[in-house]
């Protein structure tokens, strides 16, 4: 050291903070700052292993500055700063503008609801107004495609790593690819469009996006809601108000009761509770139906119908079984084209019941159709032959516009009869189709009470009388309906008035069996 | 296969085509006398041509002589009540290749369309 110079070991201090990227030159008061300058100062920090790079040498002088004019006071500058690491950006997911729209349409859509919410009825949409709200048709999901698109990947980036003052590495995060933010319902192409691999409710929060194939509805089926239409399972925890509707290419399940409203399914209903249709509330059912009750509903089920409790004033049409052995019909007009087996029909009260056993209405009326068609025909040729007759009897020799008037006349019976065999072809298929689609044989596990009525295809089965006990009641190809009731298998005819009726169809596909029912 | 069908009688040529398309031949066209067959042919170039003989306007003969002026070869068949031997020479000499005589069943019809498109189709 110089003589006359400060000490700048004991004048001059260092720190840095916790990631040493900022370094810090303290300088204690001092009677002589002889010798005191950048490049004392530079000097002092590369010996305390400062990298020079990061020195700040326009700070230094500033410091010095400072120093000049008032030494004896304690001088802290900056004088170095390292590299701070640059972390990656993460993979971001932005929806589509088609998907942020629905979105945008919910937000809107939840805001009416909560401002209309005290209305027992929101008002119907205003046709003019582009922001109303159709608290009926506007369903408070956003439902997808497959296929639809819905959002666009941006990848993620890697980090930069930094250097501290003393040239250590600071390492950089890369970002994250995110991948747990889609699952399997969704398909990221190499481009980065995420698209539905599935159809059903989709769900976008930044850190989820999926789309679930079961829509599942935490309250009712009301204003909340609007009409659901959906591609996938439907559960519904609540019930589903009037007017309301859902309609599902899977499932439907619903946990409360159902009232005036509109259910169809592709597949299966379940109604844990019962439906009170108030006479126009329907079920369409492509699969099986299962209900505890079903009261002044209308309904057609494809498979089979397992009610729990009872059917009260519905007119229901299964085309498959109808499972009911504890349930009670009463009132209303059920037909099931195959077995049905019940607990009673009718009340002790003579409500009105009517039920049709080994019934296809369709079927049936196309069959009459068929019918109807094949008897025009049949006259239209016994016309057509009377005339030629007549004609060709009153010619002796016929001119050349006769002969081809005669050639017209053979021409067109010739096309009646083509068609007669066209129908007659159809008019087998379908008897066939009515004969393999239908049973007709009713259980009747407590009592079938007076008032009820019971249609078997050719016949009517009016009951007079409360028939309390099992009866099993059957109709065979041919003969008159059986009944079997207390152990005994007789004539239906001992228990109640059997009428020949032509309501439902019978078919008797071969002579001696038609002879035999006669 | 093109066929025309040159009836002056709507339900001759409904007879005729109901054959005809029992036979497979579905390119079928429709005129109704000579003078609306020979305005016909140029833009359909049938392959056959079934003509009646009394027709209104232009009869089935004379359509056949018009026609033969220009084509040869097309085979035609006079489908007619005219069933004197006489007639049935004249429409030969005019150029017509078969000869069917109504009333016709639609097995005699179909035999003789098959017979004269064979016949034409060796003479080629």
């Amino acid at each position: 050291m110089a003589e006359g110079s400060c000490d700048l070991d004991h004048l001059l201090s260092l720190s840095t903070d916790a990631a040493s990227i900022k370094c810090t030159l303290h300088v204690a008061p001092t009677d002589s700052i002889k010798g005191l300058d950048v490049v004392a100062l530079e000097a002092f920090l590369t010996s305390r292993d400062v990298l020079a790079r990061y020195i700040d040498r326009d700070a230094l002088q500033r410091l010095i500055d400072e120093i000049i004019e008032t030494p004896k006071q304690e001088h802290s500058m900056v004088v170095a700063t390292g590299e701070k690491a640059i972390n990656g950006a993460s993979a971001t997911y932005t929806l589509v503008d088609s998907v942020q729209e629905q979105f945008d349409a919910l937000a809107k859509r939840q805001d009416a609801v909560k401002k209309e919410g005290s209305n027992p009825a929101p008002p119907p949409p205003d046709q003019d107004d582009a922001n109303s709200v159709n608290f009926y048709d506007q369903m408070a999901f956003v439902v997808v495609q497959r296929g639809d698109p819905i959002a666009q990947k941006t990848e993620g980036s890697m980090g930069t790593d930094g250097s501290d003052v003393f040239g250590a590495t600071i390492t950089a995060q890369d970002g994250k690819a995110n991948d747990d933010v889609i699952d399997n319902s969704i398909i990221v192409n190499e481009n980065g469009l995420c698209t539905a691999a599935v159809s059903g409710v989709l769900t976008a929060t930044p850190l989820k996006i999926s789309i679930s194939e079961t829509l599942e509805i935490r309250g009712d089926v009301d204003f909340q809601t609007g009409r659901i239409t959906f591609p996938g399972s439907v559960t519904v925890n609540g019930g589903v108000k009037d007017h309301f509707s859902i309609s599902a290419d899977h499932d439907i399940t619903i946990h409360g009761l159902v009232e005036c409203a509109k259910i169809e399914s592709l597949k299966n209903i379940t109604l844990t509770r019962g439906m009170a249709g108030k006479d126009t509330g329907t079920l369409h059912c492509a699969g099986d139906l299962t209900a505890r009750y079903l009261e002044s509903t209308i309904g057609i089920v494809i498979g089979n119908a397992h009610i729990q409790s009872e059917i009260t004033n519905s007119s229901i049409n299964v085309r498959g079984k109808l499972n009911a052995e504890q349930a009670v019909i009463r009132g209303g007009k059920v037909l099931v084209s195959k077995e049905a087996v019940v607990n009673s029909i009718g009340s002790p009260q003579g409500v009105e019941t009517t039920i049709a056993i080994g019934v296809l209405e369709e079927l049936e009326v196309e069959i009459r159709a068929i019918d109807e068609l094949s008897e025009k025909l049949q006259s239209q040729i016994k016309s057509m032959t009377t005339k030629k007759e007549t004609y060709s009897a009153s010619i002796a020799k016929p001119t050349a516009s006769q002969i081809e008037e005669m050639m017209g006349m053979d021409f067109e019976l010739q096309e009646y009869q083509s068609r007669l065999t066209q129908l007659s072809d159809a008019r087998l298929v379908h008897q066939e189709l009515l004969s393999n689609n239908t049973t007709q044989r009713l259980v009747v596990n407590k009592a079938i009470y007076a008032k009820s009525v019971l249609y078997l295809p050719g016949f009517r089965v009016e009951f007079k009388q409360d028939l309390v006990g099992e009866s099993i009641i059957e109709l065979g190809s041919v003969g008159q309906p059986s009944i079997t009731f207390r152990g005994q298998t007789v004539p239906l005819g001992e228990h109640a008035r059997v009428l020949t009726d032509e309501t439902y169809l019978r078919v008797i596909e071969d002579a001696p069996a038609q002879k035999a029912a006669a | 296969m093109k066929i025309l069908l040159i009836d002056d009688s709507k339900t001759m040529r409904n007879i005729q085509k109901s054959v005809l398309k029992q036979l497979g031949y579905t390119e079928i066209e429709e005129a109704c006398d000579g003078q609306d067959a020979l305005s016909k042919v140029g833009a359909f170039q049938p392959d056959l041509c079934l003509v009646d003989w009394n027709m209104p306007v232009m009869d089935g003969l004379t359509f056949v002589k018009n026609f033969r002026q220009n084509d040869k070869t097309t085979p035609l068949i006079m489908v007619t009540t005219e069933a004197e031997k006489s007639r049935v020479i004249e429409a030969i000499k005019a150029g017509v290749n078969n000869y069917v005589v109504k009333p016709f069943t639609p097995d005699l019809l179909s035999e003789r369309i098959t017979e004269t498109l064979a016949k034409c189709s060796i003479g080629s």
